[in-house]
Order: structure tokens, then C-alpha cells, then sequence
């Protein structure tokens, strides 16, 4: 068994690395100083940009390990991920495919396979202690963070235990051990990648803003509390101090980041005001929200729009940094002076949100320290290779807000990218797929039910004799038995014992919630295949959630509809599909070029298909990357894997995920090709400016020539004494409605070179938002340093420029004359986009790039399985958010490309032949393209491996022909039938 | 006279018998783990819900919605994820579509499109699980008994 | 503006002058077959494959009576495997819609098939039909005449009287007369390439033609029919609506599914309820009936219907054979016209209309319908 990866941290990086490198067939051990997982993310209900969660979209689509299936905020599973939770890092040490890592469990004081999830122990806990999860109100000293917490288990806090043993005594299992000592385990792995995430800056110590002092002065974080469902007040808006439903709130940006200390920018914080402020306005809608910013960072794919969504919906932006609040004891209402028509006004609000920072988190320096990773001045995790995941230390790798402040898609996208590197060059042919269960040869179902005392729950509620009663004799049930607790190993095996003397081939099982310990219980029950183990929820569904009335009534209903549900289900082969093996690449220019290379430095064949004459794209006419792009192309030119097609288009594509077929079509030929996966990275066109007299007069050039000339000695600086730089030319206006993500910093670092080649040298940079997000935030205050001068604009259509020879720019704020106008264009999206979209059957954002499977959880997949987006194709980016793209495309090419075969999973659906009337509807309907239309035969074909197992494809055939394992015609209509 | 055991037991089922009772057609993600959390944090809400767990909204077939109805249910609560957080990208507005035929099938026809209610429960949304299923109940017993439950034709 | 051509004539009636039209596009081998209202044995209309020019006079396409939706006949014909050589369908504005739908959902090919359809003012049931043949005049003449002075018979069949398309919304080629000098001349209209190849292949030129007369009396019919189609659904509102009385309404059903077999757009290979999952095992229907004390058997039969109206209700072109093919008078026209028009309203989705648009049960809008929805609480 080839070693596997240490992940530290079970946030959003540690989650989706966990999941990318499980699905490449290796080993994962995932710790998380915590004992309960999901990091920051799980205090976040609803992310930007679609004010919705969408976490579960992270899971695998292929090979689908069915009994993780669930809300990711609730449960976490996959064969290969091992979770050690309540543990850290001790000690470190080797190189690069052979690391010895000491890790060290804490305590949890709760044994978790004798945990039955009752709660009782956290009912009698007498000590309450500050909840630093829900922010406000209490806890207690054993408890979960949050209802049903992975794992569902209670943890003991130590410092606040009291070791009264109150909750030793309920336990009903003996589970609780408050002598419990910490353990140490030794783990081999190759590499490790490191996500522990960040810390909300705390506010308290700008005392200027009176957190903690001023009830009604909350962070960000504590906001989303206030309003999630499980947070202190239920999904209303509630001021802390008296509980009053606020009329005015305020959002206060850059609390904590761009300033002396701390001279970087979170990348977060305006994004995720600007969703709290929508997300408030949806919960109430007369609300009124104003947000006071320094720019509005909304740099990334849809998020120009998604501020334009919020400017409609009436969410007030006023620019500057509010440097103060005060609080009005009587009412706790808080004042702030801000700008109105030229006069310093003073605004009252009834609630004031911090938007604060991220930190490294605490513990993170000893943590590099361990793994002797440098960090920089601020504590983040330095990088040092192109895409930006590789630390000081080799071996160890980096996703997420710990080397850099980041929103979510670009943590799901380097946590990608870490997997990639994080598993090496080894290329693994995973031989077999996981979990088959054994064939249970067709005959008359036998159903053996258990039904699960839960230590005396189930019965608190429901009359289990009667229950027994009702359930014996049915058609299709063999045997029935109790059981006081099933999750325990013993009694789980002493009842399945019984039920084989009985010959029984199906269970069902009435107990708790199945994604609770259905797992557990799956361990014990190795023989059976799980597809035929039914689940019905007796506890949570029924007892704990009704009062008495009706509760018998509906137990017996339950079962009865599970019965009718197994009886009709048959154990399923294996099945299987095949992966061709190669790679289509689309485009050889950045993006290409890395997913090029990541694949065929993994043994991947790989077709790399450009229009032009020569590979680079953009990049060729980048001086200052010459010898980069040199070596890239070298690379690929001498790998005899890679097949390089010049002058060359794809002009026919069909297929679907693991056997695609493409024709190429070049200057000398056709050609054929059949590939498992396709990478799109067809990038983007540069803007080419129509006004600022561009074209027109020879001193105004474009930031990229700026660059050439400077290398090139075509812009004499000696005759220059003053430049002018625009942002924003054709970006955030209403005919590009985005912004172009790169041009604040590439402004920034041509202006910085040129004053250094002459200090003298005037430079005025005239722009909207500077989106020097992250650590880029510095380029601005050493920018500023150097003595560039900035003016805003709002509108462009306000700048003119003049002159024949000399020019003078016409702003609002002021007239410059200068010697040399340098536009910062932007990118706008190839204009092959839309035919290239209806060759590969995908869709276009409404901007005009791909569109990606899911915004922030899946932002390299297409929609349709097997297609993957990079590049400019997929938004614009900087050089290294490119690279990580290509790499992260990489990777999830090479989870489907690394099968030799594709698994059926159970849950999938499929065609009754006979009875399929060949409409097409069903293919029509689905979006992952798992069916296809069988010309030939005028029916519908399902590639089972691909199915996601949504059943929109069955719900709209009329007859049946198409039908969900799992959930036919046939069993829903049976459970219909016993329920009523 | 104080009633016999099975006089009793035959008073219990009868009133059981015309207890409401309300099909859920609940999707895998989203209300199934809020109908979970509800139990979990001890909301209560009425028995009268039985669930049916379908991988999403979008698996619900008319003919589902129909047959409960048809076959005496006294209401049918279609729920599944928010508009933008479905699993499977689109399959709740799939279901949107099948139950605004449904609804105006049972309007056109007389059957009570009230019976039927598609809401859009998140995975953390357990409190308004249930009190959604209180509202339900209630609004449905209300209405009463559904009037396809005692005839001879289905 | 329409693109086509008006084909005078003399001397004989339009009836004569369309068959006129089918031999000569035969004899020019336009089309090697052409599949249109025929007179059978017996003098009833039914359709058939004409290939012999020579036989183009016991053609009837003017005929008011309509046996079975022809697009079921298309469906039959074409679907496994289209015709080698270039046919003709000569369609009802009905049967039209139908075929539009059905080749949206792949039941009909398309290749080398024209679609030919002619103005219809209405067609009558067997019963009327037989007495018009009996009383000696040609019903299609008798029907011309009312028509043309827009009189509605009142004998025509229901679905027909509230039909609001008298003229397809889509077909290659639209022959008319309504609304224009019917004695004397037809109009051959063109509404897509192919439609105006054949013209040309008539050796005539296609010209552009005012039809103002014509569209007027087109609003006119329809608006009359619309007059005559609320008060049907006023009727089915007040005796059809609620249980009692829709289970009265349906009451003689006896589930031969007759209806399902002749409607156009029902097009499944085996009807769901004729599958493996309504083959039920006793205890189920013992269940039923323990239940509600007594089960009509066989059980499911209201079930059939509602669930019909889910499947087809988008696609019903309100053609009305359904109603004519039951044996025991069960309103089924009544109860689909009424649902299948608020349907289609819900999604303003109109069958027929459009070859290029979706049909609603396969797509969605982000924004819409947002009174299905409840409103969060």
C-alpha cells in the first residue's frame, strides 16, 4: 500500500484536499486540533457568491462512497479518510515521500464506540462555560459544538471540567472515561499538506470600536450566528443587547487588515459584507444596511454582478474607513461620523458588524515550526513554487487562508492543486474500486428486523412489544429481535448471529438517525451487503421529535414503509466502465501548458491542441516570462507522452466521461482521438482599448506594452517627467461587468519599477477600487510610499483625454498633463466561447466565460462530468492563480483518468429497454451528461458510473422506463400505500 | 360501562384512523438533515408526517403526489433544498415545474391544490422543519379529512 | 406578409381543385407518397398512403370527419426508421400540432417528410357524419357553406367548436381557404425553405401576398371560438369540479384506455399502467380495501386519468378524439381541455407552435412560478 498524505485541518482546504487526494486511491489522515470538524466554514451558513451553502458539492462524483452521502456539515465520510480528531502535530520529520509524523490525540473523555448520541451527559453537565462556537450564550463543559457535530460523539472540555462525574453516572453505555489519557500514534506518510485555516482577528483591542465593550458591536463571524437556524436567537436578526429587531445596521470593512501592523487585505471581508448585508436584507426586508468600505474588493468570477445585485437591492455603499464609534448608553444604538454632501454627518445604527480580518491561527507558528516551514512577517505560510502550494519544506504543502487570506473558491482551488502536488509523481493505476459486497443470489427476500432499545429511548416513546407485534408475520419478515444498543460491537454481533440461524438475507433496522452510527453498525455487519440494510429512524425521526400523540402510530407506519421498500430490493452486481486513459488538452497557453505537464509528468497521454503556430498564448508576448514559457515548452516537446497539435481546432466532439471522441483538425489533416477527460483552457482575449485617443496618439499605450517597452527600450524614460495610469478600461462597466483581477497589481508593479528607474518621475494612477487583494496590498502602500499619487473615479465616461502630441487627462479631480497614458485593459472572453460551448455541450456564464460546475465548491469542474476549466477560459486570473488552475484541472482529470475502472455506485438510475420510447427527454434533463441517446436503437443509455443518482431523469419519464435504484415506481408507491 | 380491552383498542384505532396524516417527500440533503436536527434539538412538531427520504425534489415523479393523494393522504409536503443549493444544481427548479402542473391539475379539477405544499428547507434549518410541519398539520386538519380518502374509486 | 401562391381555378368545385394538387405534385414526383384523408369502403374518411396519381380522386381532404389524429399515424410510420423517399402529410391544424410535438419528442422523423396542412372549420362525430352521407350532399360543401358565412354548425363536434386553431401555427406548408374566395382560389402557403421548394418544384414562383381579409377572418372565428371555449370551462367548473361530481363524471370508466391509445401525443411504448408496477399482488389490494372498508376494482382508475393529464397535459392539442374513441361517455375532453389549457397557460407554453421550443417538463427558468413555492418562513 503506497504511503499516504497527513492533512492538518479539517476546514474548507482540509475537507476538499482530504476529498481530492481519497479519490485518487491513497490514504488520508485527517487530524484537526479540534474534536469536532469542519473548521470556520461550519459557522458560516451561506456563502457568497450564491447566499447559499452548497458544501455537499465538494463530494465525489465519481466513485461515489455512497454511505458518506449526506450534508457535509453534519457528516464526513469517505472509505479512505481516516478522521483523528482532538489531535496535533508533535513531531516531524524526513523528506518528501517518506515522512515520519508523531501526532498526538487529545483526550476527548467520551469513548466513541460506546457513544450513543443520547445527550444526557451534556442535560446533567452542571458547568457552563462561554459557547466559542456559537459566540453567544453558554455551554457546556461536555458538549458538542453544534447539533449532530462530526462526529456526532460529545468532547470533554478539560479546563472546564469540574470531574464531578455527574455524567459518568447517566451514561447508560459507560462511555464516559474522565481518566482518560492522551494517546500518541505514529503515522508514515508521503507528504503533508497543511490547512489549519485562520483565526477571526479580535477586535478588542481597537478599543475605538468597542467590541466587547458595546453589546450591539458584533464581528463578522458572531453575525452569522446571530442568524443561523442553530445560533442563539434562530434565523432572526436580534440585536445582542435587549433583543430588538434592528432597523439600521452598519458593516464597518478593514477592521484589522490594511493598516500599519497588519499592511495586508483579508480578500474576504468586502465579499462576504456585501452577502451578509443581502442575506440580512432577505431575513428582514426593511432593513437598511449601509456598508463603509475603502474598495470594494469584488475582484473575483461573478462577483462584479453580485455587487450590482446588492445596489439594487438597496444595500448602501458609502466609501471611507469609519475610524471610530461611539455608543449611546440608553439605547446601546451606536453613532459614527461619516462624509454627506461635503459635511462630516454623525449616523446612528442600532447594530454595527466588524468585518474583521483573518489571522494565522493560534498555535500555527509552533505548528510551522514543527514542520520547519517559514513564515513571513505577518506569521502566514510562505510559498515558494509557481502555483503557490509548496512551503520552504519539502513535503509539506499549503492551502487556504494560512498562506495567504482567501475566499472559498480560491481555497477550494489551491487545496486542489495541493492534492496534486501533495501525491508526487507516482502514477497509480488504482486496480480495483472500492466496496463490493457480496451477490445475494435472487430468491424471496427474508427480512430480519431489528429494533434498537437505544438503552431505553425508544421506548421512552414507543410500545416496542406493540411494535414487535405489528411487524411479525408481515409478508417478506423472518424474524424480528431487540437490541439494547446496536451501535456497541458486542451486541451488534450477538443479534446479527441470531438473525443468520434464521437465514435471513435482508435487515431492517430501527434505531437513530442513519448518519449517526449506520456506519459503525456496517463495520459489525461485514457479510451483508448494505444496499439490503434498511434504515428506520425511530429516535430522532419519531421520539424525539413528537410529543405522544400519534407517535405509536407513526412507528409502526415507518416500519411498515421500510419493509415495503426492502422487500423490493435485490442485491445489485458490480458494475463497471471503463477509462480511457488520456487527456485532451484545449489550448497551449498557461493553463494548458501546466495541465499539460501535470499530466504527462504522471504518465497521463495527453493531446494538446492550440490554434496558433506556436504555443505560449498570451504569454509569448510576455518579456518578462520568455524563459519560463522556454522551459515549459521544452518540457512538453520533449515528453513523448505528449502529442502537440499546431494550427489545429477541435471541430467534432462527442462522447461522455471516460471515452470521449474528438476530431482535430489542422493544417495538415484530421485526426481522431479518443480521451477519457478534456481540459478547456482556450483562455481569454486582451481588451484592446477604443478610447483614451488609444490608437490615435502613440503615447497612450496599454500596461502590457508599457512592460515590452521597458524591456525593449521603446518607452525612453528619459524624456518622460509624467505618466498616467487608468484602471478599469474595459472592465466593471456595463459592457464588461466583471473586473479583470490582475490589472491594479500589474499597474502597480510596472509604476514601482519605473520610479525606481527615475524617483523623479511623476506618476498618477486614476482608478475605481484598487484590488490589491491579499498580500498585494503591500505593492499599494509601498506605491504610495514612492510618492505615486492616486485619484479616484467613479464613472469612466467622466475621464477625457487631449492633445495632439502631449496629453492632458480630464478627471473629476483633476487635470494632469502627462507625457505618457498607460490603460490598464483588462480581458473579455475569447470570442470562439460560444462555439466552443456548443462543441463540448457545456454553458456560458453571463459574462461570457464557462461556467464551472459550482462557483466555490467545484471551480474547475464543468457542469458535465469529465470537462475541466482553467485558465481565462474560466475567469480572469493572475499568472499564479493560472498555474494553480492548470494543476488543480490536473488533478481532477487525473481522478477519473487514474481508474482502470469506473464503479457503479447503487443509487444510480437506468432504462427498462423494452418499455423506453426513445423521447429523449430523460437525456435532455440531465445535467452531468450520464445518458446519451442511442441513435441506433431509439432508447436512452445510462453510463451508470457517471449517474449522480438525482432521479430528474426518472421523474419525468412518463412510464417508467427510466427508474432510480433505490426509488422505484414500485417501492415509493408500496410506501405510499402503508403510510396512510 | 367502562370500555373492554378490545373496545379500547378499537376506540384507539379509529381514532388513529382519522388522525391527519401528511406524506413528506423530503430530499436527501437539505430537509432530511433538517427533519434530523429537529429531533436532535427536541423541536417537536406533529406526528402527522410521514417521510418519504428521495435523493432530491427533483425524484419526486407526479404520479407520487397523485397516488398520495388518490390513496387517502390528507396533504403532501414536497420540500428539498434552497433555489441555488441543490446537490444537484437545478433539480429543485426540475421540481418546481412538476409540482406547478400538479397544483393546477388539482385546482382545474376540484381536488384542493392546498393539499399540496413544496417548501425549501436548508440542511440547518431544523426549528423551521418543524414548525413548518405544525403549519402544515394544522392548515391540512383544518380542510379535514381529504374527501378521496373514503370513496370506493381511486 | 406571407410567402406563397394563390392557385386559381375554374369550372369545379376547391374539393376538385385540391386533388387537382395532389396528382400533379405526385405526377412531378414532388413526392412519392402522399398521406391524406381518403374515402374508404364504405364512404367514410380515413387515412391513407397515396403513391397512384391516378387514385388522387378518392382523396377527401375536405371531408369534416377526422377518425383518428393522423399524427399517431406519423408516429407509427416513421418512427423506427424514416421514409428512403420524400413524402407528404396533408394534417389537420390538430394533427399539425400534434406532429410538432412528436417530433420534439423523436416519435416522428423528420426527414424527407413535408408537412402539408389545410384550413379546417370543423369536423363532425360518426353518428352526424353517417346522416350527412346518407342525406345525399357532400358534407364537405355543406360545411365550405356555413363556414364561409361564418355560421358555426351547431352539430360539429365540441372539441372542434371551441378550437382556436383553425390554421396551424406551424407546418412546411399551410393550405387556406378560409377567409378568402374559396370558389375561385386556394392559397399554397410557404412557411419554411422547404415548403417553398415545392412550390418551385409546381413551376410557379413564390411571391410575398397581403392576406389581410384573411387574418381578419381568422380573429373573427377565433374570437367566436373563444366566446364558445369559456363557456365549456364554465361548465366544467360548475358540474365537473370537486370529487363527488369529477367521480361521477368518470364513473362508467371502465379502463379500456382507448383514450390513451388514439390520443396523439401519448407516446409511450407501454403505458405505465400497463406495467410490471401495476401488476399488483392481492394483499395490496386487500390493503386498499381494508382501508376505506370497500375498493372499486379494478383499483387506480382515477389514478390513470390524473396521472395522464401530468404526462401529456404540456403537449394535448385538444383534438378531442379521446373523447370520440370512449365507448362509455366519460367527459374526457371536458375534463383535458380545461386542465391541459391551464397548464399550458402556467408554462405559456403552446403546442404545436414552435419545432424549436422545449418541452416544459424538460427545462425551467430560474424566475418563475413562484407561487408554486411557499414563502420561507
Amino acid at each position: 500500500m503506497k504511503k499516504g498524505v497527513l492533512i492538518i485541518g479539517s476546514g474548507v482546504g482540509g475537507l476538499k484536499a482530504s476529498l481530492e487526494v481519497a479519490s485518487r486511491g491513497r490514504q488520508v489522515y485527517l487530524i484537526d486540533r479540534s474534536p469536532f470538524f469542519g473548521g470556520e466554514i461550519v459557522k458560516i451558513e451561506r456563502q457568497f457568491p450564491t447566499n447559499r451553502c452548497s458544501l455537499c458539492q465538494m463530494l465525489p462524483t465519481t466513485n461515489r462512497a455512497e454511505e458518506g452521502e449526506y450534508c457535509l456539515r453534519r457528516d464526513f465520510y469517505h472509505p479512505l479518510i481516516e478522521l483523528i480528531p482532538g489531535a496535533e502535530l508533535t513531531a516531524f520529520s524526513g523528506d518528501e515521500g517518506n515522512v515520519k509524523a508523531l501526532v498526538r490525540t487529545k483526550a476527548r473523555g467520551v469513548q466513541e464506540e460506546l457513544c450513543t448520541g443520547c445527550q444526557r451527559c451534556i442535560e446533567v453537565c452542571p458547568k457552563e462555560v462561554a459557547d466559542e462556537f456559537n459566540c453567544f450564550g453558554t455551554r457546556k463543559a461536555v458538549s458538542w459544538r453544534a447539533p449532530q457535530p462530526i462526529p456526532p460523539i460529545p468532547a470533554v472540555d478539560w479546563e472546564a471540567c469540574t470531574r464531578c462525574g455527574k455524567c459518568v453516572e447517566i451514561c447508560p453505555t459507560g462511555a464516559i472515561d474522565l481518566q482518560m489519557a492522551d494517546a500518541e500514534r505514529e503515522l508514515q506518510v508521503r507528504s503533508v499538506i497543511l490547512a489549519p485555516g485562520f483565526d477571526e482577528f479580535d477586535p478588542s483591542i481597537l478599543t475605538q470600536y468597542g467590541h466587547g465593550r458595546w453589546k450591539n458591536v458584533v464581528t463578522s463571524i458572531e453575525w452569522e450566528r446571530m442568524v443561523s437556524p442553530l445560533g442563539p436567537f434562530g434565523e432572526r436578526m436580534k440585536r445582542p443587547s435587549d433583543g430588538k429587531v434592528p432597523e439600521k445596521a452598519a458593516f464597518l470593512l478593514c477592521v484589522g487588515s490594511r493598516e500599519h501592523r497588519w499592511d495586508f487585505c483579508s480578500a474576504a471581508c468586502c465579499m462576504y459584507a456585501v452577502k451578509e448585508a443581502l442575506l440580512a436584507k432577505e431575513l428582514q426586508g426593511d432593513l437598511e444596511v449601509t456598508i463603509f468600505y475603502m474598495d470594494l474588493r469584488a475582484f473575483g468570477k461573478g462577483y462584479e454582478r453580485y455587487l450590482e445585485q446588492a445596489k439594487a437591492k438597496g444595500v448602501r455603499f458609502v466609501r471611507g474607513r469609519i475610524p471610530r464609534l461611539w455608543e449611546d448608553p440608553q439605547t446601546r444604538n451606536l453613532i459614527l461620523s461619516t462624509f454627506e454632501d461635503g459635511h462630516v454627518v454623525k449616523e446612528e445604527f442600532d447594530l454595527c458588524v466588524l468585518a474583521t480580518g483573518q489571522r494565522p491561527p493560534r498555535g500555527s507558528a509552533e505548528l510551522a515550526g514543527i514542520l520547519g516551514a517559514d513564515l513571513n512577517e505577518w506569521g502566514f505560510c510562505k510559498t515558494v513554487d509557481p502555483a503557490g502550494v509548496a512551503t520552504t519544506r519539502p513535503g509539506v504543502y499549503v492551502c487556504g487562508s494560512f498562506s495567504e487570506p482567501k475566499d472559498i473558491p480560491d481555497t477550494v482551488t489551491q487545496a486542489t492543486a495541493c492534492a496534486l502536488k501533495a501525491l508526487g509523481r507516482e502514477r497509480k493505476k488504482i486496480p480495483r474500486p472500492l466496496g463490493e459486497g457480496e451477490r445475494v443470489p435472487d430468491e424471496e427476500p427474508r427480512i430480519g428486523v431489528m429494533i434498537c432499545q437505544c438503552n431505553g429511548e425508544v421506548s421512552r416513546g414507543v410500545d416496542v412489544e406493540k411494535l414487535r407485534g405489528a411487524v411479525s408475520g408481515r409478508p417478506g419478515v423472518s424474524a424480528v429481535c431487540e437490541v439494547a444498543a446496536l451501535c456497541v460491537q458486542d451486541q451488534a454481533k450477538g443479534v446479527l448471529g441470531e438473525m443468520r440461524k434464521q437465514a435471513v438475507n435482508r435487515l431492517l433496522i430501527c434505531a437513530c438517525s442513519p448518519y449517526w452510527f449506520r456506519r459503525r453498525f456496517l463495520e459489525n455487519a461485514v457479510a451483508t451487503d448494505p444496499w439490503l440494510i434498511e434504515w428506520v429512524d425511530l429516535r430522532e425521526g419519531v421520539i424525539h421529535a413528537h410529543g405522544h400523540k400519534g407517535v405509536q402510530q407513526k412507528a409502526e407506519a415507518m416500519v411498515r414503509m421500510a419493509i415495503e421498500r426492502l422487500r423490493r430490493k435485490d442485491s445489485i452486481p458490480a458494475r463497471f466502465a471503463s477509462v480511457k486513459g488520456s487527456a485532451l488538452v484545449v489550448g497551449g497557453g498557461l493553463a494548458g501548458l501546466t495541465a499539460t505537464s501535470a499530466l504527462a509528468d504522471r504518465g497521463v497521454e495527453v493531446h494538446l491542441v492550440e490554434q496558433e503556430a506556436e504555443l505560449g498564448g498570451v504569454l509569448k508576448a510576455m518579456p518578462d516570462k520568455v524563459e519560463f514559457l522556454a522551459e515549459y515548452v521544452k518540457g512538453i516537446e520533449g515528453n513523448a507522452l505528449v502529442q502537440v497539435y499546431l494550427n489545429s481546432e477541435v471541430t467534432e466532439f462527442r462522447g461522455q466521461a471516460g471515452d470521449f471522441w474528438a476530431l482535430i483538425k489542422g493544417a495538415d489533416g484530421e485526426r481522431e482521438v479518443g480521451v477519457g477527460t478534456v481540459v478547456l483552457a482556450t483562455g481569454a482575449e486582451e481588451y484592446h482599448p477604443k478610447a483614451f485617443l488609444y490608437g490615435k496618439n502613440k503615447r497612450v499605450i496599454t500596461q502590457r506594452e508599457l512592460k515590452k517597452g521597458l524591456v525593449s527600450g521603446a518607452v525612453h524614460l528619459e524624456k518622460i517627467r509624467s505618466v498616467v495610469m487608468i484602471q478599469c478600461v474595459g472592465s466593471r462597466d456595463t459592457e464588461h461587468p466583471w473586473c479583470s483581477r490582475f490589472c491594479c497589481t500589474e499597474a502597480l508593479e510596472n509604476a514601482l519599477v519605473l520610479k525606481s528607474k527615475n524617483p523623479e518621475l511623476e506618476i498618477f494612477v486614476l482608478f475605481k477600487d484598487m484590488m490589491t487583494y491579499g498580500f498585494k496590498e503591500r505593492l499599494y502602500s509601498r506605491a504610495r510610499d514612492a510618492g505615486i499619487i492616486f485619484f479616484r473615479y467613479e464613472d469612466r465616461e467622466e475621464i477625457r483625454v487631449q492633445g495632439t502630441d502631449r496629453l492632458q487627462v480630464v478627471s473629476p479631480e483633476a487635470k494632469l498633463d502627462c507625457d505618457l497614458l498607460v490603460l490598464s485593459t483588462g480581458v473579455i472572453p475569447n470570442r470562439e466561447n460560444q462555439s466552443l460551448a456548443e462543441l463540448f455541450e457545456l454553458e456560458l456564464t453571463k459574462d461570457g466565460f464557462f461556467k464551472e460546475a459550482e462557483v466555490k465548491f467545484r471551480p474547475v469542474d464543468a457542469l458535465r462530468e469529465g470537462i475541466y476549466l482553467c485558465g481565462g477560459a474560466h475567469s480572469p486570473r493572475t499568472w499564479q492563480e493560472v498555474i494553480q488552475q492548470g494543476e488543480a484541472a490536473a488533478q481532477r482529470a487525473l481522478v477519473l483518468l487514474e481508474q482502470e475502472r469506473l464503479l457503479a455506485p447503487h443509487v444510480v438510475s437506468q432504462v427498462h429497454e423494452r418499455r423506453c420510447s426513445g423521447c429523449g427527454l430523460c437525456v435532455e434533463a440531465c445535467s452531468y451528461g450520464a445518458r446519451i441517446f442511442d441513435e441506433e436503437h431509439m432508447v436512452a443509455v445510462v453510463k451508470e458510473a457517471l449517474c449522480q443518482g438525482c432521479g430528474v431523469c426518472t421523474s419525468l419519464c412518463p412510464n417508467g422506463a427510466a427508474f432510480l435504484q433505490g426509488y422505484t415506481e414500485d417501492q415509493i408507491m408500496a410506501m405510499i400505500e402503508h403510510a396512510v | 360501562m367502562p370500555y373492554t380491552k378490545d373496545q379500547a383498542k378499537k376506540k384507539r384505532d379509529e381514532e388513529d384512523k382519522d388522525d391527519t396524516k401528511i406524506i413528506g417527500f423530503f430530499c436527501n440533503w437539505c430537509t432530511s438533515t433538517a427533519a434530523d436536527l429537529a429531533g436532535t434539538t427536541r423541536k417537536e412538531y406533529p406526528a402527522s408526517i410521514r417521510p418519504i427520504r428521495v435523493m432530491c425534489t427533483g425524484t419526486v415523479d407526479p404520479v407520487y403526489v397523485l397516488d398520495a393523494l388518490v390513496k387517502g393522504a390528507d396533504g403532501v409536503w414536497v420540500s428539498g433544498c434552497d433555489l441555488g443549493e441543490c446537490h444537484y444544481v437545478n433539480g429543485n427548479y426540475k421540481a418546481r415545474r412538476r409540482i406547478g402542473i400538479i397544483k393546477t391539475i388539482l385546482d382545474v379539477l376540484g381536488l384542493d391544490s392546498g393539499r399540496v405544499y413544496l417548501t425549501w428547507i436548508s440542511a440547518s434549518e431544523g426549528p423551521q422543519f418543524a414548525a413548518w410541519a405544525k403549519r402544515i398539520t394544522e392548515e391540512i386538519a383544518k380542510k379535514g379529512r381529504n374527501p378521496l380518502a373514503d370513496k370506493l374509486t381511486t | 406578409m406571407a410567402r406563397g401562391v394563390f392557385k386559381e381555378y375554374k369550372g369545379k368545385e376547391l374539393a376538385q381543385a385540391l386533388q387537382d394538387l395532389w396528382r400533379e405534385l405526385l405526377d412531378r414526383s414532388v413526392f412519392k407518397a402522399i398521406l391524406l384523408p381518403m374515402e374508404v369502403e364504405g364512404g367514410l374518411v380515413a387515412p391513407g398512403l397515396l403513391t397512384d396519381p391516378d387514385r388522387a380522386r378518392e382523396s377527401r381532404a375536405l371531408n369534416p370527419y377526422m377518425p383518428v389524429n393522423t399524427a399517431r399515424v406519423l408516429q407509427m410510420m416513421t418512427k423506427t426508421m424514416p421514409p428512403s423517399e420524400s413524402v407528404a402529410v396533408v394534417l389537420r391544424p390538430c394533427e399539425a400540432r400534434a406532429v410538432v410535438e412528436l417530433v420534439k419528442l423523436k416519435q416522428v422523423a423528420q426527414a424527407n417528410l413535408t408537412v402539408i396542412s389545410i384550413d379546417c372549420p370543423g369536423t363532425y362525430a360518426l353518428e352526424e357524419y353517417r346522416k350527412m352521407l346518407d342525406g345525399g350532399k357532400d358534407p364537405g360543401t355543406l360545411l365550405m357553406e356555413r363556414a364561409s358565412q361564418g355560421d358555426e354548425d351547431e352539430q360539429l363536434r365540441e372539441s372542434c367548436r371551441i378550437c382556436l386553431y383553425p390554421r396551424a401555427p406551424w407546418a412546411d406548408i399551410r393550405i387556406g381557404f378560409l377567409g378568402l374566395d374559396y370558389r375561385r382560389r386556394f392559397l399554397i402557403e410557404a412557411l419554411t425553405e422547404s415548403g417553398e421548394q415545392v412550390i418551385r418544384e409546381l413551376a410557379v414562383e413564390v411571391a410575398d401576398l397581403p392576406l389581410k381579409e384573411r387574418e381578419a377572418f381568422l380573429e373573427e372565428l377565433r374570437a367566436k371560438r373563444k366566446e364558445s371555449e369559456q363557456r365549456v370551462f364554465k361548465d366544467q367548473q360548475e358540474h365537473l369540479r370537486g370529487a363527488d361530481k369529477l367521480l361521477t363524471a368518470l364513473s362508467s370508466c371502465i379502463g379500456c384506455h382507448n383514450c390513451m391509445t388514439v390520443c396523439p401525443v401519448c407516446y409511450c411504448k407501454e403505458c405505465f399502467f400497463k406495467s410490471p408496477t401495476f401488476e399488483m399482488e392481492a394483499d395490496r389490494y386487500m390493503g386498499l380495501a381494508k382501508k376505506r372498508g370497500a375498493a372499486r376494482m379494478p383499483s387506480d382508475m382515477l389514478l390513470f386519468h390524473v396521472t395522464r393529464m401530468a404526462h401529456m397535459a404540456t403537449s394535448c392539442v385538444q383534438c378531442g378524439m379521446c373523447e370520440e374513441a370512449c365507448p362509455m361517455e366519460v367527459p374526457v375532453f371536458r375534463l383535458f381541455k380545461a386542465v391541459s389549457t391551464q397548464v399550458q397557460a402556467l408554462f405559456t407554453y403552446e403546442p404545436g407552435r414552435d419545432l424549436e421550443e422545449e418541452i416544459p417538463v424538460a427545462a425551467f427558468r430560474e424566475e418563475e412560478l413562484e407561487k408554486v413555492q411557499e414563502p420561507k418562513i
